[in-house]
């Protein structure tokens, strides 16, 4: 099929065309990470995930709390602490806490609700 | 190709990508330890559960029964590796200590200097409440340590 090319020029053309779709895939990746660290995304987790830590064990029975955020933020119950997702592929920041049973985790939207019976 | 020539071909492949790796390594290394700095909230913790334990044991400032350690532990969720309690009323050991008695060791050291590199919060409070049954006022005193420096050093 190839022998008319130049059978050299041709593996050059792929190892460059190889090369540089690796090159431009790492250095993407490695751009977007960079700019969610900047953003300090990690940061806003674990601060969040740490204050409502301390929000709810401060609370007396019978209250609500209700925590605006942006829509792709999560706020769940893992065991006794709490875990704040940024989209559904993040794996979250996990804080343990001492939330017993009695705290229930509802989202709607962009608000979550937690209720301390 | 020859084979020396494909040998060394794949040689200088082999040290653009070890080149690669560490350049990005370094970047990611670099970044993340900027970036990813915990932020400690083992006192405010401390001081809220030392808060609930005392509303806990003595609602409205009055001690109206004897304190037990089952009382106390039905108080908060109390993760025994991570944590130390102690509490004495009137100076007098009132339950046995909770969780690790290593911290309170921890905090002593901490307490005379000692430098630490992961060290815990500790926290020792103060209260003055009614004791119901005799009419007089007793000096509760609780100690709480928390480690949890994975996430808070």
């Amino acid at each position: 099929m190839y022998s008319g090319m130049n059978k050299r020029g041709f593996e050059l053309g792929w190892i460059f065309l190889f090369t540089s779709i690796l090159c431009i895939m790492i250095i993407v990746i490695m751009t977007l990470w960079i700019v969610s660290q900047g953003s300090g995304e990690l940061m806003k987790k674990q601060i969040l995930a740490k204050q409502i830590c301390v929000m709810i064990t401060e609370a007396r029975p019978e209250t609500t709390i209700m925590i605006e955020h942006d829509k792709k933020t999560s706020i769940e119950r893992k065991d006794s602490g709490i875990v704040v997702k940024q989209g559904s592929f993040d794996i979250g920041y996990y804080y343990d806490c001492y939330i017993e049973d009695n705290v229930n985790f509802m989202q709607k939207d962009n608000v979550t609700i937690i209720e301390i019976k | 190709m020859n084979k020396k020539a494909q040998l060394g071909h794949g040689i200088t492949w082999l040290w653009k990508f070890m080149i690669l790796v560490l350049v990005v390594g370094c970047v990611v290394a670099i970044v993340a330890s900027h970036y990813s700095k915990p932020y400690d909230i083992r006192y405010s913790e401390a001081e809220t559960l030392s808060k609930k334990l005392i509303e806990c044991i003595a609602p409205n400032g009055i001690l109206t029964q004897q304190v037990t350690s089952d009382m106390v532990k039905n108080c908060f969720l109390i993760n025994d590796k991570e944590m130390f309690l102690n509490l004495t009323i009137d100076n007098k050991q009132a339950i046995d200590t909770i969780g690790l008695l290593s911290l309170s060791s921890l905090c002593e050291a901490k307490k005379q200097g000692t430098k630490m590199k992961y060290y815990p919060a500790c926290l020792d409070s103060s209260y003055i409440v009614l004791k119901q049954s005799k009419m007089e006022f007793s000096t509760v005193k609780i100690s709480i340590a928390i480690n949890k420096v994975e996430k808070n050093i």
